[in-house]
């Protein structure tokens, strides 16, 4: 393989990466700078949006890229569900939510293993093994579709939260509740529609996942460590950063495969956190 | 003192001598169990075994978590590195009980450099940072063959092989961490984490030395999951690095510490008598059965009893989940101080 072609893989998959990185940590960040709250079930409700989307592409015999807007639909009424039934009663338990989110987490991951199974799923697309001919380079037809959906949600649900008025009274909540509070902002119900966009987001990045990647019950915890690499690298509840820094991390893991052994390729994302961590406790681009 | 409240301390007294005497006898049955001859005896003493080793591993949890309130998800690194460096031991000749105890002390060693990187974050951080430790731990020992490989590896027949030896070895652990716990509680040192755990930087303005409380917690918490770990290893005798590495025993630690009762010595064991009958009872049915039971009722513990099981037996300050059931006590006096265990 010449050079040309090795920088031209790297490049791709270093942006199919980061695309749904970002993606990923979308929702949690966006939850974070709402309510304070880690959200460390985001992953589970990412492998849930992984089954929903296999469920409705097998069972209803439909393209898997068409059954994506029934199960977004679908995950922003879990969205609605968890935040009535479970969400609201967290605001004021402090530092002790990490515990009740991790059995959130636990309750979702072991439903599902008992429903489908342990084993690894693979949700199939007509176009699963078609590649895209670019004169000598080559790149699956899948992988450039992912890509380019996730980017396009993340393009949208940027300018969503920049422009519309939720979005507006979003970024107020998140900048002083209080003070939104006082100009008469309902807090509660912009944290039901941050929590509803943040749930359908992730469950939309697990179906995407699952057109490329084999997933099982389990591996939420996976997506859930890289999230937190980038959603700490970015500063929590940052938005720009969240993409610089969804950005690094893919591009790094993408660079870093070719020299490590795939099996220990995850502990860079675990390291550049520590690292991140032990430099800035508050993240890298964070607002304070 | 008037009358009546002569009386409250009498009741009060006479109420603490019962609990005493409830205690010693229960004492003294687990001690003598196994010279019993009953039909079920193997399985209960594989079940009882298991449930001090819980204990122990729980009460690492529970001097951190519960005390400082620092929620570590982490606890599966020291116990599966307490598991290993136990196994390394008796592969390399050494005494089972002597390899255990080194490498509790190895593995407090280590855990003052974690605990260096671990608390320059806080709150959520320090889990997230804790969660991410645990991770490259067992990757690594997945990764190379001469730590174990996917494989895993298995101890040599020892001493502890004995269902007897073993049984009295756990139990040994389990009192031994109740005891720290207790005198944790007591001591100093206890109240600096509870302040810790109350407010850091309110406890740091005041003169209490943050850092050093917490590292030495640490130290001792991971001595105590290393301990428990190597246990685990003697009495398994296979270790592969996806089950002791797992997230699994992280989370086990906190239902364990939760639900017992976070910051009570004796909590840790109510919980993990708890976590063992779900786990014999439920397991065999569906695997992941007894994760689902055990989420939901951690759940509703935080909601409902934030202070754990203990907290219907004894008075331990206010409730403060959001749905806590106000306990209502028969004494009317207010005056009588709370009694902490």
């Amino acid at each position: 393989m010449d050079y040309g072609t090795l920088f031209f893989q790297l490049l791709m998959t270093g942006i199919f990466l980061s695309s749904l990185y970002v993606l990923m940590t979308f929702g949690l960040t966006l939850i974070f700078g709402v309510m304070e709250i880690v959200n460390f079930a985001h992953g589970s409700f990412a492998i849930l949006g992984g089954y929903a989307c296999l469920l409705t592409a097998t069972k209803l015999g439909i393209d898997p890229f068409i059954a994506l807007l029934p199960v977004t639909l679908f995950m922003a009424i879990v969205g609605f569900l968890t935040f009535r039934l479970f969400t609201r009663y967290t605001f004021d338990v402090g530092d002790a939510h990490v515990v009740h989110y991790y059995a959130l987490l636990l309750i979702i991951s072991n439903i599902l293993a008992l429903i489908f199974g342990l084993d690894y799923r693979f949700i199939q697309s007509p176009y699963g093994y078609e590649q895209l001919h670019l004169g000598t380079l080559k790149y699956p037809l899948i992988k450039i579709f992912v890509t380019a959906l996730s980017l396009a949600t993340v393009v949208g649900v940027s300018l969503f939260i920049r422009y519309s008025t939720t979005g507006k009274r979003i970024r107020a909540v998140s900048q002083s509740k209080e003070s939104a509070e006082i100009l008469g902002i309902d807090s509660l119900s912009v944290r039901q529609t941050a929590w509803v966009i943040g749930i359908a987001s992730a469950g939309l990045m697990g179906a995407l996942v699952g057109l490329v990647n084999p997933f099982s019950p389990y591996a939420g915890t996976t997506y859930l460590i890289t999230a937190f690499t980038v959603a700490i690298l970015g500063g929590m509840g940052s938005m720009f950063g969240t993409i610089i820094a969804g950005f690094i991390v893919g591009m790094t893991e993408s660079l870093f495969s070719i020299i490590l052994p795939s099996q220990i390729t995850p502990v860079i994302a675990f390291i550049i956190i520590i690292v991140a961590l032990t430099i800035r406790p508050e993240g890298l681009f964070s607002r304070s | 003192m008037p009358v009546e409240d002569k009386m409250a301390v009498r009741n009060i007294g006479q109420k603490k001598r019962r609990t005493d005497l409830v205690i010693i006898i229960l004492g003294l049955v687990v001690l003598a169990l196994p010279f019993l001859r009953f039909t079920t005896r193997e399985y209960i003493l594989s079940v009882l075994t298991f449930v001090f080793i819980y204990t122990t591993l729980g009460q690492s949890w529970n001097i951190l978590g519960g005390f400082a309130k620092q929620f570590s998800l982490g606890h599966a690194a020291f116990f599966g590195l307490g598991a290993f460096f136990t196994a390394f031991g008796c592969h390399l000749g050494v005494p089972a009980l002597a390899s255990l105890v080194i490498a509790g002390i190895l593995v407090a060693l280590v855990s003052y450099p974690l605990g260096r990187i671990c608390f320059s974050a806080k709150g959520p951080y320090f889990t997230i940072i804790t969660l991410a430790l645990a991770e490259i731990f067992r990757i690594i020992f997945l990764w190379r063959p001469e730590l174990s490989g996917s494989e895993g590896m298995t101890l040599p027949v020892n001493f502890f092989s004995k269902n007897t030896n073993m049984y009295y070895l756990a139990l040994i652990m389990a009192a031994g961490s109740i005891l720290v716990a207790f005198l944790i509680g007591r001591s100093n040192l206890g109240l600096s984490l509870r302040s810790i755990g109350d407010d850091e930087d309110a406890s740091a303005e005041l003169g209490v030395s943050v850092l050093y409380a917490k590292s030495i917690t640490l130290f001792m918490s991971a001595g105590m999951a290393a301990l428990a770990g190597g246990t685990y290893g003697i009495f398994i005798q296979y270790l592969s690095p996806n089950d002791v590495f797992s997230i699994i025993y992280s989370l086990d630690a906190i239902f364990i510490s939760i639900v017992g009762g976070a910051g009570l010595s004796f909590g840790p064991f109510i919980g993990a008598l708890l976590f063992s009958i779900l786990e014999e009872t439920l397991n065999p049915l569906a695997p992941g059965a007894h994760l689902l039971f055990l989420g939901s009722i951690l759940i509703a513990i935080m909601f409902l009893l934030p202070n754990g099981l203990l907290s219907l037996v004894y008075k331990t300050g206010t409730q403060t989940g959001p749905m806590a059931i106000r306990i209502v006590r028969k004494e009317k006096k207010e005056g009588s101080a709370p009694r902490v265990v």
